[in-house]
């Protein structure tokens, strides 16, 4: 239905058109099948006026022309133009106007016929034919000047309906392919002037806050010059308002005729120059100011008509993006310099790695580190698995999962193997380069001078510990001279008392006349100071033995820990391994616990001092607890040390018996009376192997 | 030693000071055996408490006494110009005041437990020292006093005839007759009691060195 409404419209219409140019027998022919569709389109109008009612008055009016009915056509276009624009058929009531403008036209109503165009324009462009626009552009070229725009400034409204498929495309590929920037803007340049038809253009780049320019072309002749300069906006011949208003708004300003009066009149530079065509486009990428391209035409008006700013427009896209790209690309270069400068600095040793093992790159520093020639380490020859000693090589494979689980390795400590196969120790830190995946850098720190320097140190803490050993050493045989001084006195004075009496009975018996009564005198005296004397004695054994024990309820497997780990220092000092065997399920013993622990120290720090001298096997103590007899429970500590003589074995529980320089021998015999005083046993048997192992049992 | 002598030569005391009774009476006793007349003391201060009789003797003492130490009482018997010979004892080997007790005069400096025979030798040298210091002691005081009997007129001579004045020399400086210094000089000798010129002139120089020694 509605194919067949259009067909006798259009039908319609093309008679009407072909009338005109056909003969005579042809025009019956037309008129004929005019009348036809006519007659069926004033039917419809008479049904349904909104739809055909402009229709039927269109084709009414074109069959009034033919026939030189002037004024019904006049009435009736007038009705096809009015019917067309109240029901909204903005394509009929163009088409309507149009052929009324050349009705008119033809008969000689130009002022008449423009005013018919003019509104067939304008609606085509409203309703989209961008074609009908510039066919009637060219046909009539001042209905377009006319237009009801804000001129002379105006925006360039997308005419892409003016564009010519092959400029653009030229257009396009000259300024897209270029990345180095100067060559850039010379193409840019060139390329505006000429499709724009400019007489001078001028191209300003922001820098910073401020509008630079950066490059100028003239025209002279036939030729083209483009000069890179750099200058202020305000030092060049360019209309700062415009560029300022262009910058602002991010829209063009095109002056058709910049000597009419125009917002811009008061610019010092259109004064002087006496500007005529201008145009101001600004270079926009993502909504961003790239620049400005700023052409003139100081010759003629109207210069820079629609298809050439359309043309520009695409440039000026086209070379924004150009430009932004070019700066991306020399900030990336300037970037690439700066990281250059990092690598080649070589405060730090830098290598690009990859996971086969490979270093891809790595600079002077690190080359100097492990004394490696380039060659060796980039030709593949020498990967940096290979520079990492094997007792490396599992940290390596942990640093390894870590770089591929989170990207980056946490600085860490290990060593390189150099050409010469000796060691540098060092800090690396690694990542791999986002994207790709497969390549990483590492950060590689030198760190000899450190160690150097924490050896010495180490070096004199060892020192200064020995000397703090040695003092206690020396403050305890000052103690326990102390008290033999304290020892001796209690017992000498009894002891003096002894012998003078025994003197002086002697010499009373010696007397002439033995004088019994005083020698008998000087023995009871005699009897005295030797029970005093052995007062003396029992005292300091009392003093040693201190009082009695306290017992209670002792988890023996705890109090042996207990001193496991009182004595780990002096173990890890004296490089022994310290190794604790507890049986499990161990009944609980009455004991006193401190005077245990010191038992259990005592055995301990005794094997550690019977490895001093071992240096073919690894100094091993083991400390066990184990179920004794019936609800006894036993612990043993067994060294691999030196051994005992086995005809000395029970000797060494003799108080001063010692076998170390050191010793004062009281050790096992105190540790034996603690352990007898708790009903308990305490005994040494030679190992199997080398050393001694001490059992004691509560 | 003389065991078989019960009683001593002559008549001398021995003072004994130690804090410890074994040692006290043991020493007491011993000594008592080999026939020394012995009075024992707990303390210095004790002893210097007491009034002795003027008769040779000696003191055994023990360094390490409480309160008064031996070296202390040492020192204040040497300030009083006492003179009695010590033998100490100690209980500790101690080289430092073992040199401080000889310098300041010490017998003997013993380590106890001590031998028998090593306490009985000091005790005997120190008595020995302490008799000849009397004596000479006594000696000089007998000259003093023959000395102090001579008339202001009589000392001025025999200086002079001491430092080798012929009489009429001495006459000449006194302002008198060379018959009138020859009486003196025979009152001199008289009163000195010296046999020739030469025993003037020594007992001269002794006079001069013990006052030089007192004062």
């Amino acid at each position: 239905m509605f194919e067949t409404a259009e067909y006798h419209f259009y039908g319609a219409l093309s008679h009407a058109a072909s009338c005109d140019s056909a003969f005579p027998e042809g025009q019956r022919h037309h008129l004929e099948a005019l009348a036809e569709h006519h007659r069926q389109l004033e039917v419809w109008a008479e049904n349904c006026p909104e739809n055909f009612e402009n229709r039927a008055a269109l084709v009414g009016a074109e069959i009034a022309r033919v026939q030189g009915r002037d004024l019904d056509a006049m009435r009736l276009y007038e009705q096809a133009i009015r019917s067309a624009h109240t029901n909204g058929f903005i394509h009929n009531e163009a088409l309507a106007n149009e052929l009324a403008g050349r009705f008119y036209a033809a008969r000689g109503f130009e002022k008449i016929a423009h005013a018919y165009l003019r509104d067939a324009r304008y609606c085509y462009l409203h309703w989209g034919a961008s074609g009908k626009v510039r066919q009637l552009d060219e046909l009539y070229p001042h209905l377009r000047e006319e237009e009801p725009a804000p001129a002379p400034t105006r925006t360039i409204a997308a005419p892409v309906e003016h564009l010519d498929l092959a400029t653009v495309i030229k257009v396009s590929q000259a300024v897209s392919g270029e990345i180095v920037l100067e060559k850039l803007i010379d193409i840019l340049m060139r390329t505006a002037i000429e499709h724009a038809g400019a007489e001078r253009g001028v191209l300003i780049l922001p820098r910073g806050i401020e509008q630079r320019i950066v490059a100028e072309a003239t025209t002279s002749g036939d030729t083209i010059v483009v000069r890179l300069r750099e200058a202020l906006v305000a030092e060049v011949a360019v209309p700062e308002s415009i560029v300022h208003y262009v910058v602002r708004t991010q829209e063009s300003v095109i002056l058709d005729d910049a000597a009419a009066q125009n917002p811009f009149s008061g610019d010092a530079y259109i004064r002087q120059h006496h500007a005529r065509s201008i145009l101001c486009l600004p270079l926009i990428n993502q909504a961003k100011l790239i620049g400005l391209l700023y052409l003139e035409n100081n010759l003629t008006p109207h210069v820079f008509t629609p298809t050439r700013i359309a043309v520009l427009k695409l440039l000026a896209s086209q070379a924004a993006i150009s430009l932004e790209n070019t700066r991306l690309y020399r900030d990336l270069e300037e970037r690439e310099a700066k990281i250059r400068r990092l690598v080649d600095a070589n405060i730090m040793g830098i290598f690009i790695w990859n996971f086969e093992g490979e270093i891809v790159e790595a600079n002077e520093a690190f080359l100097h580190m492990v004394e490696y020639r380039r060659e060796d380490l980039v030709s593949g020859r020498v990967g940096w698995t290979d520079l990492t000693p094997a007792e490396w090589r599992d940290r390596d494979e942990r640093a390894l999962a870590e770089v591929k689980a989170t990207g980056t390795v946490q600085p860490y400590e290990k060593e390189y193997v150099r050409k010469d196969g000796s060691r540098v120790p060092v800090l690396v830190g690694a990542a791999v380069f986002e994207g790709s995946g497969d390549e990483g850098v590492a950060f590689v720190l030198d760190l000899s001078e450190q160690k150097r320097a924490e050896k010495v140190l180490h070096q004199k803490e060892v020192s200064l510990r020995e000397a703090q050993t040695e003092l206690a050493h020396v403050s305890r045989v000052t103690t326990m001279g102390e008290l033999a001084a304290s020892i001796a006195h209690e017992v000498n004075q009894p002891l003096v008392g002894v012998v003078t009496n025994a003197s002086a009975s002697l010499r009373y018996l010696g007397w002439d006349s033995p004088n019994l009564v005083e020698a008998r005198e000087a023995i009871r005296a005699i009897i005295r100071d030797g029970n005093r004397a052995a007062d003396v004695v029992s005292r300091m054994r009392a003093l040693f033995k201190k009082a009695r024990p306290t017992r209670e309820p002792l988890n023996i497997n705890e109090a042996v820990e207990e001193v496991v780990l009182l004595t780990q220092g002096e173990a890890r000092r004296n490089k022994v391994t310290l190794q604790v065997e507890l049986a499990a399920n161990l009944p609980s013993v009455l004991a006193d616990r401190v005077q245990i622990q010191q038992v259990v120290m005592n055995l301990i720090l005794n094997g550690i001092q019977a490895m001093n001298a071992v240096d073919d096997r690894e100094r091993l103590l083991v400390a066990r607890t184990q179920r004794g007899e019936g609800d006894q429970v036993r612990v043993t500590v067994q060294d691999c040390g030196v051994g005992i003589d086995p005809g000395d074995i029970e000797r060494v529980f003799d108080a001063f018996h010692t076998t170390k320089p050191s010793g004062m021998g009281m050790g096992l015999s105190i540790s034996r009376s603690i352990v007898e005083s708790h009903g308990g046993l305490l005994w040494a048997t030679p190992n199997e192997g080398p050393g001694v192992t001490l059992h004691f049992t509560l | 030693m003389s065991a078989e002598s019960p009683l001593p030569k002559s008549k001398a005391i021995v003072f004994v000071v130690d804090d410890d009774l074994s040692v006290r009476e043991g020493l007491e006793r011993l000594l008592h055996a080999a026939g020394w007349e012995v009075e024992t003391f707990p303390s210095a201060q004790e002893f210097l408490a007491h009034r002795k009789e003027d008769i040779p003797s000696c003191l055994v003492l023990d360094v390490g006494l409480p309160g008064l130490s031996g070296l202390d009482l040492q020192k204040r018997i040497l300030e009083a110009n006492r003179e009695i010979p010590i033998v100490f004892i100690t209980g500790h080997k101690d080289v430092p005041t073992s040199v401080r007790a000889m310098k300041a005069g010490a017998v003997e400096f013993l380590v106890k437990p001590f031998s028998e025979d090593d306490l009985l030798d000091a005790i005997r040298q120190a008595i020995k020292r302490d008799q000849s210091a009397r004596y000479q002691n006594a000696q000089m005081q007998d000259l003093w006093r023959r000395y102090e009997s001579l008339t202001p007129r009589e000392r001025e001579v025999m200086q002079r005839v001491v430092s080798g004045l012929l009489n009429k020399q001495v006459a000449a400086e006194l302002g008198t007759s060379e018959i009138t210094i020859k009486v003196h000089r025979g009152q001199v000798m008289q009163k000195m009691q010296a046999d020739s010129l030469v025993d003037l002139v020594r007992m001269y120089d002794k006079l001069r060195a013990w006052s030089a020694r007192k004062r």
